[in-house]
């Protein structure tokens, strides 16, 4: 089950997940991260990356490619893919 | 994550340019190479190390994440490595060394056989690496089984982060009831964030499995000849498999001088005192052998 309802998905809502997600990981505030900024540029490692993935498809009821964050490597570009899959139009 | 836009097939471990000896080591992924820095540290001036990341070959790493290349196969990947190493190194018959660890033996394996007789080198060292032959394959389209994966997987993740995850008995166990039994071992160890989810570490072991997968579907159907290189295989004290025998090796070489060192799977090339052994046996892999098995 989602923890997020299906209707109410905006990119600017996966945004939103995404930076304070990334925030809490880098013990950082939410103002500090820039959703333009490429993932691997993030203090993460492949590993966190990965449980960050995890935690975003769990929170959203579906499963993204794991290419996904290859092909859509900053926060504003996936979170536009996104709602792009959830109304299958992503290419 | 993006690719590395410098990632290159092959990575200088030090800065040796005239080192009379190179070696040759094939990597397979899981790890970054930055693990074989503390080998180069131990090698004698005599020697060099260049690693062949295989997961900058994009056929291959992206084999992995479903987007597979028919014609991503033992052979072709060693003809692959083989070009790079060709317009990186003159290969001098008897003047090099030739390495794999894990899959990365398995590539070795092959690319000996693609060398013209001139650029033979003295000897293939294989670091628990299964060779690819009968009672050794596995089917990639069946799951391996939970203990044995969970096994591994708690390796991996310890030697992500330079820490020892506690080992722990998976048998009999669902997979994903090993998983959440790993993922506190794990937290507790320091290998993952405090607060990491279970569905945040499934999705680690989902792409760690897609590897494994990956390169399991890549040696089916793969027929190895025997080899003619002299042999060495280092297995460490918690290898991928616990045989007596050379991991199938004893079927494609004469003998197989076997060398133990400490560690695990992973462990086994960034730690203190394996990685110490691994270079003294990769600058002179006869004078360590310590069984020899025919």
């Amino acid at each position: 089950m989602s923890e997020t309802g299906q209707n109410a998905l905006t990119a600017e809502r996966v945004r939103e997940w995404l930076v304070e997600k990334v925030a809490y990981r880098l013990d950082v505030s939410t103002d500090r991260i820039d959703v333009n900024q490429y993932f691997d540029e993030f203090d993460l490692d492949s590993t966190e990356a990965l449980v960050l993935s995890g935690e975003l498809e769990n929170w959203l009821g579906f499963e993204l490619e794991t290419t996904a964050l290859w092909y859509h490597p900053t926060i504003a570009e996936l979170s536009e893919y996104i709602v792009e899959v959830r109304d299958g139009n992503a290419a | 994550m993006r690719r590395d836009p410098l990632r290159t097939l092959i990575r200088r471990i030090d800065e040796r340019d005239d080192a009379e000896h190179p070696l040759v080591l094939l990597h397979p992924g899981a790890l970054g190479t930055d693990v074989y820095h503390r080998i180069g540290e131990h090698l004698p001036e005599s020697r060099s190390l260049r690693v062949v990341d295989m997961e900058a070959i994009d056929a291959y790493y992206g084999a992995a994440f479903g987007e597979w290349h028919e014609d991503v196969s033992v052979e072709g990947l060693a003809a692959s490595v083989l070009d790079a190493v060709r317009d990186t190194l003159e290969l001098r018959a008897g003047q090099w060394t030739l390495a794999g660890w894990s899959f990365g033996g398995v590539i070795a394996h092959s690319l000996a056989h693609a060398l013209d007789a001139s650029e033979v080198p003295d000897r293939l060292v294989l670091l628990d690496s299964i060779a690819p032959v009968p009672g050794y394959l596995h089917d990639p389209e069946e799951d391996l089984a939970p203990e044995l994966v969970l096994a591994w997987f708690g390796f991996y993740l310890g030697a992500k982060r330079g820490v020892s995850v506690p080992e722990a008995d998976y048998s009999d166990v669902e997979l994903s009831e090993g998983l959440r039994r790993l993922l506190d071992l794990a937290v507790e160890a320091g290998a993952l964030p405090p607060g990491t989810s279970y569905p945040g570490l499934r999705k680690v072991f989902d792409v760690y499995n897609a590897g494994l997968l990956r390169n399991n579907r890549i040696t089916r159907g793969h027929r190895p000849t025997p080899g003619s290189v002299p042999l060495t295989l280092v297995r460490p004290r918690a290898g991928l498999l616990d045989t007596p025998r050379p991991l199938g090796w004893e079927r494609l070489y004469e003998h197989v001088p076997v060398v133990r060192c400490p560690g695990n799977h992973y462990s086994m090339l960034h730690e203190r005192e394996p990685a110490s052994l691994l270079a003294a046996v990769l600058a002179d892999p006869c004078a360590r052998s310590s069984e020899d098995s025919a």
